[in-house]
């Protein structure tokens, strides 16, 4: 009998425990993985060339083309977004085409990082998006 | 028969360590859903269906085999039971059958509990996702009830729980039939048709409207009956350890 408000303490703190870490868990779910809907056009003098992509111990894996643009949602909200896309071809590569200068792109981005993004028409673009895309090229 | 399985009934539903393992398993996938759900779209209460049910032989199976099948052995119920008299064949019959009612019962609230988690958080399963729910459901029930039937031959034929248990596992996260996929690839593909996911795809594709229910049934019949008499076999064949 002794032992059982130990063991409800014990309960309960497990409890709160868990329910904290859902709570974490969830805030760090959707600050990284959880994407917002961006789109993006890759500047008509944007440098394409390939260079060394590195681990992070620096050690070379294989070479990509690194882009870094202004994204812009549907309201004509600004954001940078960055990403890397290997050279076809290579073992890091997951089979995406590298966009080309002129190229439109849909980036879905979250708070941290780039989730998915691909090519995309120019006429899928939300007016207020194309219209900053437009001003700002 | 019917007293067999209501003393077996009545000892699992009174075992304690049942209900706090599915309530855990319960809440951990309560909260799994919760922490996901801010990248929810009108898709994912299905594939999220399809993803987790993946888990269910192993998780839910797992633990319902153990209970049903290998508690016997640890217990030396078996003999005892053998020991009154009670036919062999009996006792593997009402085993499976009990394998099977659990199972149904867990794969019907399954469903009902996914989707009244995804209800909860705003993403309430249309009356297509339900269908697709309930037939995801159904292949896996089938899988676990079948994986059970294969890893009873173990049970029965070298009475040892480690063995059967891993069998059991190997099976119900598609180890097994990942390896003779693999073999069957290579020397028959059409093989690999007969294989148990492939015949409970088929009747989940069946059952959602798609496909002759016919023909994987009678497979899948045919395979259970093949390892119940496999069961009964090696039952027999087998001394009772002492």
């Amino acid at each position: 009998m002794k032992k059982r408000p130990v063991l409800w303490i014990v309960l309960a703190l497990v409890a709160v425990v868990v329910v904290a870490g859902a709570i974490w868990g969830k805030q760090y779910y959707d600050a990284r993985y959880v994407g917002a809907d961006y789109y993006a056009m890759v500047p008509q003098d944007y440098d394409t060339t390939s260079h060394d992509i590195k681990s992070m111990n620096g050690e070379v894996v294989g070479t990509g083309v690194d882009y870094k643009l202004t994204a812009y949602n549907a309201r004509g909200e600004a954001r940078p977004v960055a990403f890397t896309v290997a050279d076809p071809g290579t073992s890091i590569s997951r089979g995406e085409e590298q966009p080309q200068p002129g190229a439109y792109l849909w980036v879905s981005a979250s708070k941290q990082i780039v989730v998915r993004w691909k090519s995309t028409e120019q006429n899928a673009i939300p007016e207020k998006a194309l219209e900053m895309i437009r001003k700002n090229h | 028969m019917l007293k067999l399985m209501r003393g077996e009934l009545y000892r699992l539903l009174h075992k304690k360590s049942m209900y706090i393992y599915f309530g855990a398993l319960a809440v951990t996938y309560a909260l799994v859903v919760y922490v996901r759900s801010g990248g929810f779209s009108a898709q994912s209460v299905v594939s999220d269906a399809m993803n987790f049910f993946n888990f269910l032989p192993a998780l839910a199976g797992g633990f319902l085999f153990a209970a049903l099948y290998t508690d016997d052995l640890n217990s030396k119920n078996l003999i005892a039971l053998v020991g009154f008299g009670v036919s062999k064949t009996k006792i593997v019959v009402t085993r499976f059958i009990l394998m099977a009612l659990l199972s149904a019962l867990v794969f019907a609230l399954v469903p009902l509990f996914h989707g009244m988690l995804y209800t909860l958080l705003g993403w309430a399963p249309a009356q297509v996702a339900w269908t697709t729910i309930y037939a995801a459901s159904l292949k896996y029930f089938l899988m676990t009830v079948a994986f059970a039937a294969l890893a009873g031959i173990v049970v029965y034929g070298l009475q040892r729980t480690t063995f059967s248990m891993v069998l059991y596992i190997l099976l119900a996260f598609n180890v097994v039939s990942g390896l003779i996929t693999v073999v069957l690839k290579t020397f028959a593909p059409n093989l690999s048709n007969y294989l148990m996911a492939s015949i409970s795809d088929r009747i989940m594709l069946a059952a959602m409207g798609s496909g002759s229910l016919v023909t994987p049934i009678v497979l899948y019949v045919a395979y259970v009956a093949c390892a119940g008499a496999l069961s009964v076999l090696a039952f027999h064949k087998k001394e009772m350890e002492f």
